[in-house]
């Protein structure tokens, strides 16, 4: 059987409230593209982030094991992991580099501290291509000097030139424009096969999902509710809700996206069965008990409801 | 029969310096809105949506063209001369709201500027009607709110003014899809309600050909297309609106990757 590079095993994590993450599973293997979509507040960032080991405040792993490369991790995570082996963009690239030094100070300085070296040209080579010309200005400039979409390509860049086996990003392409964000999707994509790095990209937009991803789950309300091959998911989808994300991606149809009406319930919102049945427009009487359990929809397609009684 | 149009922009061109140099943001822009249409302007970051944008506000002042407000000069008016009828809503809602103050006290302060309101309470209670946001949330304070929710509030807001039109900056840029759906939507019953005429800014050129009756795309402050948005979209003559159109990922990627599989 082929080895999984990453291992997500019944992942609970609470707030002291309530539960954010219950029960999530899921594996990697080496090279594979795993997009995370959801909306806000379901869970996607406190997932990356218990990956990395870093607890948002409040926050406890009350269950569940995570494992990298055959070893479990543990918070905190080995120093020399992060990074060079486990790579992460932020939603807010802003708040990941020192504003007031220069590119170049903190491009040198990451990199000798994960034992590489500075080589100036595949620096400006790598910024070139995530359409950032003009790189050797860049580096002298300073974060506090740049947009935020320049700032996230050149987090993007960072991340890449330590070319790590598995690349976690957090909505890396939603501040972006969509010009802009296709070339960080191809880059992207272009790093895995150069260097079979493994992306777990977090994002509530589908179609970056149907451009990049080999798999995708759907978070909702902090549990996987659907997940399999990309296509099997976003071109039959099972769940009530990921037909709903779908429906509201806008495309060239002419006709206004539709919308998912209503909020997802709020940390701690406690649903003895599925949390979604408040929003669910199939939703039966019995729905709010049912235990939560996924069951294979098809092959390599798994869902906990297909709307279906 | 030809409307008279709400706006109209002439030759609009605005320059900032930076250092010694000149970086010319706005270059000979001209377009017009009619009363209840909704006209789309797209382009990426630094293309001059959203300095066009403040210029027609009146919070800055064009270097030189016109700008006309139901056919009267306003190019060099102050923003309080032109807030009755345009209202800019920001792509970053929680950021416009007073952090320390519940929503509804924020929803006060343009109706007690403006004045004129008999009862403000009950023009507050239609103004969350309009936007579809349940009473109770108007108690909580940004912060409390989710984006999707804070965007509505932020319109409410423009709505204030019971303005002709609103200008739009991005305001579904930072929202999850389906929050962004649900925004377009509003505004698009906005429009069949009120009557609005609504500039919708983004550089989503899928949700503007949903959403607009007519587009124009800026690239570096100058308009290099403009007409209606269907076609705009279905036949794009310009090379570069052809790019903003193949960078929009739907999901349509799937299918193509599969072709090319």
């Amino acid at each position: 059987m082929e080895e999984k590079l990453l291992t997500v095993q019944d992942l609970c994590v609470s707030y002291g409230d309530g539960d954010v993450l219950s029960g999530v599973t899921f594996s990697m293997r080496a090279g594979e593209i795993l997009c995370i979509a959801g909306e806000s507040g379901c869970g996607k960032s406190t997932l990356l982030k218990a990956i990395l080991g870093i607890k948002p405040l409040g926050a406890v792993v009350t269950g569940g094991r995570i494992t990298f490369a055959g070893r479990e991790l543990h918070a905190p995570v080995p120093r020399r992991l992060l990074g060079a082996e486990i790579g992460m963009i932020f939603q807010n690239p802003g708040a990941s580099f020192n504003p007031v030094r220069s590119y170049e100070k903190q491009f040198r300085e990451t990199l000798r501290s994960h034992g590489r070296a500075y080589d100036a040209q595949a620096v400006l080579d790598c910024l070139e291509t995530l359409r950032l010309p003009d790189g050797a200005r860049i580096l002298k400039s300073c974060p506090y000097e740049m947009s935020g979409g320049m700032n996230q390509r050149i987090a993007i860049a960072l991340a890449m030139l330590l070319r790590p086996r598995l690349l976690l990003c957090d909505e890396a392409t939603g501040a972006l424009d969509v010009t802009t964000q296709k070339a960080v999707v191809e880059e992207l994509l272009r790093l895995r096969s150069e260097c079979g790095t493994a992306i777990l990209f977090v994002t509530h937009n589908l179609g970056v999902a149907a451009r990049m991803a080999d798999t995708v789950g759907v978070m909702y309300a902090g549990r996987m509710v659907e997940s399999g091959d990309a296509a099997a998911v976003l071109q039959s989808p099972a769940h009530p809700y990921t037909q709903s994300l779908i429906a509201a991606v806008p495309d060239f149809g002419g006709a206004l996206p539709k919308g998912l009406p209503g909020q997802p319930p709020l940390h701690g919102a406690e649903t003895p069965g599925c949390a979604f049945a408040p929003r669910c427009p199939h939703a039966q009487p019995g729905c709010g008990k049912k235990a939560y359990t996924m069951r294979q929809v098809g092959a390599r397609h798994f869902a906990c409801c297909t709307g279906r009684v | 029969m030809e409307h008279k149009p709400l706006l109209e922009v002439r030759h609009a061109t605005k320059e900032y310096k930076r250092g010694s140099r000149c970086v010319r943001a706005l270059d000979d822009v001209s377009f017009t809105l009619q009363p209840g249409e909704i006209l789309g302007i797209v382009g990426e970051s630094g293309s001059g949506k959203s300095t066009l944008l403040r210029q027609i506000v009146c919070l800055e002042h064009l270097d030189s063209g016109e700008l006309l407000l139901d056919g009267r000069d306003v190019t060099h008016a102050a923003p309080r001369d032109v807030c009755r009828r345009v209202q800019l809503v920001f792509q970053d809602a929680a950021a416009s709201f007073d952090p320390r103050r519940t929503v509804r006290q924020s929803l006060y302060e343009p109706l007690r500027l403006l004045g004129g309101e008999p009862d403000p309470a009950a023009r507050v209670t239609e103004l969350l009607r309009q936007v579809g946001v349940p009473e109770e949330l108007a108690d909580r304070r940004p912060a409390q709110l989710s984006g999707g929710q804070c965007q509505r509030m932020a319109i409410a807001r423009a709505l204030a003014a019971r303005p002709a039109a609103l200008l739009c900056d991005e305001v579904t840029s930072a929202l999850d899809v389906s929050a962004q759906a649900q925004i377009v939507r509003l505004l698009a019953s906005l429009r069949a309600g009120l009557g609005l005429a609504i500039v919708f800014v983004s550089h989503d050129l899928a949700l503007v050909s949903s959403l607009c009756d007519r587009a124009m795309v800026l690239q570096g402050g100058r308009c290099v297309e403009q007409g209606a948005a269907n076609a705009l979209i279905t036949n794009p003559q310009e090379p570069y609106t052809r790019r903003l159109r193949e960078s929009v990922l739907t999901l349509d990627a799937l299918r193509e990757r599969e072709r090319k599989a």
